[in-house]
């Protein structure tokens, strides 16, 4: 099996949605805002392995371009606590599967709970998100 | 607000949490641990317009909505039903230390207080 390199993206998933993984190895890094999508589409889930960490850590998606988001500052659309030393998974669902996003979506993590706050979690935290 | 609660008889003791209309005024779905399974969230009564649930694991008594900071946060879209399941490993649901306590704004983050959705918007809660 070759490395996990940070970020990968594997598209289409072969099923009827044409569903997107993105997968970044440590999510929040140095503060870092990821650009996910920059088009209108549809969230369906969030996994995040928060194992190499005691403590809780956040996950912060955006309804916005990254080039539009100041970490720490800009109010997340989505946040979502990963529970210590554990992994978690999140299922959208609205009126179809998933939710949707109206401009584009963009993700950090966090050791901090809220919009403030810049300090990535201590220990890197994978984490996969399935959208279209 | 209309606050029910429904108690399973069920092995689980799955309780089914409904706020008809959920506000900026902090809703105590429960006040000690939790482990939350799903939520379902109901914002046709705002059918442009996006509401903001915003989630503590802390006593009501212990937040200050607009201030503290939320731990969950999830925009619904307007005119639509959301639903959200949160599972932790391979089991179902996500656990609460403290207490479980909610409210629902016009703002994401942190932020928001004063200004709760304009119509109502009906969320119900599954937990033990």
């Amino acid at each position: 099996m070759g490395q996990i390199t940070q970020l990968q993206v594997i598209s289409p998933l072969q099923n009827s949605l044409g569903q997107t993984l993105f997968f970044d190895a440590a999510l929040g890094s140095g503060g870092s805002v990821d650009g996910i999508k920059s088009s209108p589409g549809t969230l369906y889930s969030v996994s995040a392995d928060n194992s190499l960490n005691s403590s809780a850590s956040y996950i912060r998606l955006w309804d916005l371009a990254s080039n539009s988001v100041t970490n720490g500052a800009t109010s997340p659309d989505w946040i979502l606590e990963v529970l210590p030393n554990v992994s978690n998974t999140f299922y959208f669902s609205g009126g179809q599967s998933g939710t949707i996003f109206g401009t584009a979506l963009s993700a950090s993590a966090s050791s901090s709970p809220g919009t403030t706050g810049t300090g990535a979690p201590a220990n890197s935290m994978k984490v996969t998100i399935c959208y279209s | 607000m209309s606050i029910s609660s429904i108690s399973d008889s069920s092995p689980v003791g799955l309780v089914l949490y409904t706020d008809s209309a959920l506000g900026n005024s902090l809703s105590r779905v429960k006040t000690s641990s939790a482990v939350l399974f799903y939520i379902t969230a109901n914002n046709v009564a705002n059918p442009t317009t996006p509401v903001f649930l915003k989630l503590f694991d802390a006593l009501a008594a212990n937040v200050v909505l607009g201030t503290t900071a939320p731990f969950f946060v999830w925009k619904i879209p307007g005119g639509s039903v959301s639903n959200l399941v949160l599972t932790t490993g391979v089991s179902a649901g996500f656990t609460f230390l403290t207490a479980l306590t909610a409210a629902c704004v016009l703002t994401g983050g942190s932020e928001g207080s004063a200004n709760p959705p304009q119509n109502p918007v009906s969320v119900l809660f599954s937990y033990v």
